[in-house]
């Protein structure tokens, strides 16, 4: 019965239809399993009668039979081998069509045994004399080396490839470098491509002939040549400018990268850069009447272009002038750009255009555009009034965000002009009421705080705050007890009442240890020395940046280098959204002069050096104002962000795990802390740390008083100086570093891992452009920032490195497990080695659990699960000492009883990744062996945990 | 590279997948079904991440097309790529519509399989691939026909092949510019630029290589002594759009002003090298429609026409919008298709309309007026006035989006002029003077917008 045919059924019936005589039902049936194969039904079973049509002689059957197979080849490994004979056969068939065909097809099938017969037949088309054939076979050996490394080193297949560069045909050249760069990308410990003058000669001329995608991969590869001085760079800008009149808005990327590269090895004052900059502004601009999607990738590169030089599109503003029909992508980047190239010749164009854009509809698009005004009164003084008088217009619209948004940024203009606008308070103070967003209460806050002896009410205005104080957002509780206490400190007498209120909620009904500590610093400071708290709430404060959303430079650059490409579209380095391959950073390339201008070079180097850090210390400013208001997240491209966090959270949880639910909840937390507040320890460390003291309480203040009260207890009581650090050993020598040597080892230090290395040159050159690289290891170790040694390094100098590791990079399980595999690159070399991490410096600080938690888990792992063994007390320690050591090291001792007159310790250990481990220590007095046994969910570790033991117990 | 590509219907149905990466799993086409086809809100990139995996859309009418990777790949190609696939499948069957991919899934297969290998994209231009990629199913392909098509695809000049021939040579030079405004409502310039095109068909046989000039200001003052202008060329500006094999000489071309281009591109037949360093642009056509050349300017336009409007709020439930348009050009040459719309608050319940000329509607599901004139000559002046009743109880603000115009002129409104199209053969014992070429010019309303 056809109405109820069953799925049994249909596959019954293909079957019949494929085992046809005719081929045209043949042909019939075999679209009709493509087209279930495509919606994901299974048709695997088809399998055999499928291969039956292979033999046929005609190409489209052919090609539908080989789609089929690239689907379930490997579901069907021995079925497959069935193909093998058609395929050799193919390779051989006159027709160039069929051969490729067959070795394209080939490739894509991941079958062990299909790939041992592909190695023939694709030497033999490479060599083949149809270009078609050779272009198709040169892809494959990419293909090939995604199978399976070893096969196409051992059968000489990248020599071959290399051949074809030289390749009559632009075509094959093209695809040859495509599978080389992949290659030698997946590989960068091999020497796979070297790619110098001759070879980047050869693809320059390929490019001028090649198809459109050609000229991509020609470009993407060319950008990754270090040219050899200033001249070579110079020339091939030159031969590769004309592409920027291309059709394709990838070549035209493609080139503007390296171009942008290339620019840093030419002298930015001679006439060259200066035309160039001329022939970059015009192409870039043709990008934005593409297509929307491509436009967007273009606005999100030229965000990059514009913040390293921008020069190239100070004259192009109207251009990025907002259309009524852009997609609201394509808006939002416009206005972010638009604000970037603001300067007092433009600011009123600009100004006209964004009061325009506040009255649209897009609430996400308002609000920037909002922002925007406030940016611009920031950034250009003389307009400041002007984009004051337009904030006051839009308040008066009485839209809830935009009144909200408008109020935000008046609190930046206020800390930038001080004591110039603050006759508006009156107008803010009218929309109290209307502010229910954290970020706008909190500024609104922040501006009766700090202006309260202007406004008559204010105590009143706070207190009605301070009602609902419970129900109040974090962020708006720490402002609003700091605005407190600001009031208090400027109107002591009215406001006795209320500042003790205040102080009595936050220390004692809140839950909050960051409001609970600032509440008892304020409380302590205003009781023992209201002079010294009026110095330090209501010191003068450090001015804001005018570019308070400036990528970090060193970020900057690293993106400069990956124009075109996803990186630029994201604004984040590849490592942060490609899995777990080893990926070289890119950096920009350096420019060095003549011998004779040495002296100039450094000078010039520690100016760069200053005006670095000039920069990174107006950052800190931002980061902070971004933090306080904003959250960790910006709000450009939120949605690509929370998805890169998601899965960040996915891997992190996907560590085997050794605790209950409640525990778990202390992880996550944990995780937390890693995550989201690297960024932050990171300018904490850069601070001086009398900052803290100095400038608690002002307003910059919550910042940092936000920023101490997370990282700070660490930092503070828990810093550690004694964490056993084991002496450094030679990790490469000189012999093996071609000059370097390196030695090194791991600290724990303010509960932060830190690599220490000294790096000593015995070459007689001197060495630059070192940078470092982690392989994934067992616990995600990644440095927190990029290696930086700003000056080379001379020879017979030695300079020792400190670097910040975090835990929460992609996890691949090594063997030893704390086993560190380090690339370390410099202008001569890349040099791979290995190291052991001491497993102690993965202890953190916070691995205290409470008794009760300890008991259940300890009962929760299983018997087998437990490990003994044998500590010898080999100094002799005392209990005391003992447990002081250990301590110091971050393992816990959670209880001390006696039982049958023997010492019992219960100690835990956390590590990095959130494993805990339990240890439980049976001392008899008098008696130097320590009976120790350990229960982890994890019993890899246990090894590594009592070598740990040993080493600290005999260490001095 | 490109892992993988998926076509979906409107329902989040896949429709094709081709998977070219083993990092792409099946679950990938769920993961864009459920994170973008039927995320509640609507994702505000056209580029996502889910899961380590970037996903690149696109729509067309209902139909997503989207491009997953794992790497770090250059994002402009694969949206340069997946725009590409679309004019390739276009000039296949047609519309992108549900029901022609599904009779033609086939066909888009072996597409797929053709113009992207591993992820890489191959050559696509649609001439070649329709001489080896056919919908008849089996051709019978000579072994010396073969060998044609895989020195077109992989050729030096891709994108012809070799052996064309025809009775009569003949091309076609369309310059299609579109004029982009925005003007504020009192009459300032805000931004303006023209976007051209020059489309060639070409009917030639062999492989000539042909010279094109233009009245570009760089070109233009380099040449000197340059005997290449001429007046070989029939300047055609009839406005129907047909052109006629008149023999009158295009005098007017022979230029009295050269215009400034911002910049230009070039279809990939152009020899770039040679425009750089002579500024000539000399190429081997490929046979039959293309787009030779994009170009921008953004000075010395001459708007065709101005959009003046009046909009009057009286009280809170009653508008009157006035608009005059006024045409801008050579009396003698007529302005067609011309649509001006006016939006209108949301809260609208009543509109009177009274106008000069043509026909004006008020379309309430468009909360526009549409005011329609079939043509308009030069210089002439045409008035609209409109009474809008408001509903009052609409307290959502009105944002008064601009008002938007439509037209066609017979001129280029940058003041581009085709100087000379020189052809030249040489195997084949033809000349130029012996082909016969067209010109027209077409100016059209981009997004010319006037704010009220």
């Amino acid at each position: 019965m056809a109405e109820i045919e069953s799925k049994k059924g249909e596959i019954y019936e293909l079957k019949a239809e494929l085992n046809s005589d005719k081929r045209e039902r043949k042909k019939e049936a075999l679209k009709k399993v493509i087209a279930s194969m495509t919606v994901g039904k299974d048709v695997s079973q088809l399998f055999p009668d499928v291969i039956n049509c292979m033999q046929i002689d005609n190409l489209e059957l052919k090609k539908l039979v080989y789609l089929y197979l690239m689907n379930y080849a490997k579901t069907q490994p021995e079925m497959a081998i069935l193909a093998v004979n058609t395929f050799a056969k193919d390779c051989n068939d006159p027709s160039p069509l069929i051969r490729a065909l067959a070795v394209r097809t080939m490739g894509c099938i991941r079958v062990d045994k299909i790939t041992e017969h592909l190695c023939e037949p694709l030497r033999k088309c490479l060599k083949d004399e149809d270009p078609y054939v050779r272009k198709t076979a040169a892809v494959c050996v990419a293909k090939l080396y995604d199978i399976n490394q070893q096969l196409v080193f051992d059968q000489g297949f990248l020599d071959l490839l290399k051949d074809l560069l030289s390749d009559s045909n632009p075509m094959v050249v093209a695809n040859a470098v495509a599978a080389l760069s992949e290659i030698s990308e997946q590989s960068p410990q091999i020497q796979v491509f070297d790619l110098n003058g001759p070879t980047v000669n050869k693809l320059l001329t390929a490019l001028n002939e090649c198809s459109e995608w050609g000229q991509v991969f020609i470009l993407d590869t060319i950008a990754n040549y270090p040219p050899k001085d200033d001249k070579d760079a110079q020339s091939i800008c030159e031969r590769i400018t004309p592409r920027l009149a291309h059709a394709n808005s990838a070549v035209v990327l493609s080139t503007v990268k390296v171009l942008m590269k290339f620019l840093e090895l030419i002298d930015p004052n001679s006439e060259f850069v200066q035309n160039l900059y001329r022939k970059l502004a015009p192409p870039l601009v043709t990008l934005l009447s593409t297509e929307p999607e491509i436009q967007y990738v273009a606005l999100r590169n030229i965000n990059l272009i514009v913040q390293k030089r921008s020069d190239i599109l100070k004259n192009e503003m109207k251009v990025f002038f907002v259309k009524y029909n852009d997609p609201i992508y394509v808006k939002l980047e416009k206005l972010d750009i638009m604000i970037r190239l603001t300067n007092s010749n433009n600011i009123a164009q600009v100004l006209a255009e964004l009061k325009e854009y506040a009255t649209e509809v897009d609430v996400d698009f308002v609000r920037k555009a909002v922002r925007a005004i406030g940016r611009c009164a920031i950034k250009v003084e003389p307009a400041a009034e002007r984009c004051v008088n337009t904030l006051i217009d839009l308040i008066q619209t009485k839209v809830n965000y935009v009144v909200q948004e408008a109020i935000v940024v008046i609190k930046d203009i206020f800390r930038k002009y001080p004591n110039k606008y603050e006759s508006i308070i009156a107008i803010l103070c009218e929309n109290l009421d209307s502010l229910d967003e954290p970020e706008a209460r909190a500024s609104m806050i922040w501006i009766v705080g700090e202006y309260a002896e202007r406004i008559d009410n204010a105590d009143e205005l706070l207190e009605g705050f301070l009602d609902g104080f419970k129900d109040e957002n974090n962020q708006v509780q720490l402002q609003l007890l700091t605005a407190i206490v600001k009031l208090f400190l400027k109107k002591p007498t009215e406001t006795q009442e209320l500042v003790t209120k205040v102080l009595t909620l936050v220390t004692q009904e809140t839950d909050n240890p960051d409001l609970r500590d600032r509440g008892y610093i304020y409380w302590r400071l205003l009781s023992t020395d209201p002079k010294a708290a009026k110095e330090v709430v209501l010191a003068e404060k450090p001015l804001i940046s005018e570019e308070t959303d400036l990528l970090e430079p060193t970020l900057l650059d690293e993106l400069i280098c990956h124009i075109g490409s996803l990186a630029s579209v994201y604004h984040k380095p590849p490592n942060t959204f490609v899995e777990g391959r080893f990926i070289m950073k890119k950096k920009l390339p350096f420019r060095t002069g003549i011998h004779h201008e040495y002296e100039d070079i450094t000078t010039m180097q520690t100016n760069q050096q200053q005006q670095q850090q000039v920069v990174i210390s107006s950052n800190v400013g931002s980061l902070i104002d971004d933090f306080d208001m904003l959250g960790p997240m910006s709000n450009t491209s939120s949605t690509t962000m929370n998805t890169f966090e998601h899965t960040q959270q996915q891997t992190s949880s996907a560590i085997p795990n050794l605790l209950d639910d409640e525990l778990s909840s202390i992880l996550g937390l944990d995780s937390n802390v890693g995550g989201h507040q690297t960024p932050m320890m990171n300018t904490n460390t850069s601070l001086p740390i009398n900052r803290l003291t100095t400038s608690t309480g002002n307003d910059l203040d919550d910042l940092f008083g936000d920023i101490n009260l997370h990282t700070g207890p660490s930092s503070i009581s828990f810093s550690s100086p004694n964490t056993l650090v084991l002496p450094k050993e030679i990790w490469v020598s000189a012999q093996k570093g071609k000059g370097l040597e390196i030695s090194g080892t791991f600290a724990r230090r303010n509960n932060q891992i830190v690599m220490e290395m000294d790096f000593t040159n015995k070459a007689l050159q001197s060495m630059n452009d070192f940078a470092l690289q982690l392989n994934r290891n067992s616990f995600g170790l990644t440095p927190l920032q990029p290696l930086q040694i700003l000056n080379p390094l001379f020879p017979n100098q030695t300079i020792p490195i400190q670097l910040i590791l975090n835990a929460n990079g992609p996890i691949m399980k090594m063997d030893p497990l704390t086993n560190l595999q380090i690339a370390i690159k410099n202008n001569i070399d890349i040099f791979y080695f290995n190291c052991i991490v001491p497993i102690h410096i993965l202890f953190v600080h916070n691995g205290e659990i409470d008794k009760m938690t300890f008991l259940q888990t300890w009962q929760d792992i299983p018997e087998n699960n437990e490990i003994k063994y044998q500590l010898q007390n080999i100094n002799n320690l005392s209990i005391d000492d003992l447990q002081n050591k250990l301590r110091l090291n971050n393992i816990h001792t959670i209880t001390r009883t006696i039982i049958e007159q023997k010492e019992m310790l219960y100690q835990t250990i956390k590590l990095t990744n959130g494993i805990f481990i339990l240890i439980e220590l049976k001392i008899t007095p008098g008696n130097r062996t320590i009976a120790f046994s350990l229960k982890t969910k994890v019993p890899d570790v246990a090894n590594l945990i009592i070598q740990a033991y040993e080493l600290i117990l005999s260490s001095n | 590279m490109i892992g993988g590509v998926f076509i979906y219907n409107h329902k989040g149905e896949v429709l094709i997948s081709r998977v070219y990466r083993d990092d792409i799993g099946r679950n990938a086409v769920d993961a864009f079904r459920v994170n973008v086809i039927h995320a509640r809100q609507q994702s505000r990139f056209p580029v996502v991440n889910i899961a380590r995996t970037s996903f690149f859309y696109t729509k067309r009418s209902n139909i997503w097309l989207c491009a997953v990777a794992k790497q770090n790949i250059n994002a402009a190609m694969v949206f340069e790529f997946l725009n590409k696939m679309i004019d390739i499948m276009q000039s296949y069957f047609g519309k992108i519509s549900e029901e022609n991919i599904k009779n033609n899934f086939v066909l888009i297969y072996e597409l797929l399989d053709e113009i992207l290998d591993f992820g890489y994209p191959q050559n696509s231009d649609t001439g070649v691939l329709k001489s080896f990629i056919t919908q008849q199913g089996v051709r019978p392909i000579t072994r010396e026909e073969q060998t044609n098509v895989t020195s077109a695809v992989t050729g030096q000049i891709g994108w012809r092949r070799e052996g064309i021939k025809y009775r009569r040579n003949e091309l076609f030079l369309d310059v299609i510019e579109s004029v982009n405004l925005l003007m504020s409502q009192q009459g300032q310039v805000l931004s303006t630029h023209v976007a051209g095109r020059v489309v060639m068909k070409s009917y030639l046989s062999g492989m000539p290589e042909c010279k094109f000039g233009i009245n570009d200001k760089i070109t233009v003052d380099n040449r000197t002594k340059n005997p290449l202008d001429s007046t070989n060329i029939n300047n055609n500006s009839t406005t129907n759009g047909s052109t006629n094999p008149s023999t009158t000489t295009g005098t007017t071309t022979t230029t009295k002003t050269a215009i400034a281009i911002d910049d230009c591109q070039f279809h990939q037949c152009v020899k770039l090298s040679k425009f750089e360093s002579e500024h000539s642009i000399s190429f081997i056509p490929p046979d039959g429609e293309f787009e030779l050349m994009r170009y921008r300017t953004t000075k010395d336009i001459s708007l065709p026409f101005r959009v003046i409007p009046l909009v009057r709020e009286i009280g809170r439930t009653k508008m009157e919008v006035k608009v005059v348009v006024k045409s801008n050009f050579k009396p003698t040459l007529i302005g067609q298709k011309i649509e001006i719309r006016i939006p209108t608050p949301s809260n609208t319940c009543d509109v009177q309309l009274l106008c000069m000329k043509g026909k004006a509607k008020y379309k309430s599901s468009d909360n526009a007026i549409v005011w329609k004139m079939k043509r308009m000559g030069g210089m002439k002046e045409s008035q609209l006035s409109a009474e809008i009743e408001l509903l009052p109880n609409d307290k959502k603000k009105w944002n008064r989006p601009p008002i938007s115009m439509n037209f066609e002129v017979p001129f280029a409104p940058s003041g581009f002029k085709v100087r000379y199209l020189k052809v030249f053969e040489h195997k084949l014992n033809y000349s130029d003077s012996d082909t016969v070429k067209w010109v027209r010019y077409i100016g059209k309303s981009g997004l010319y917008e006037t704010r009220s």
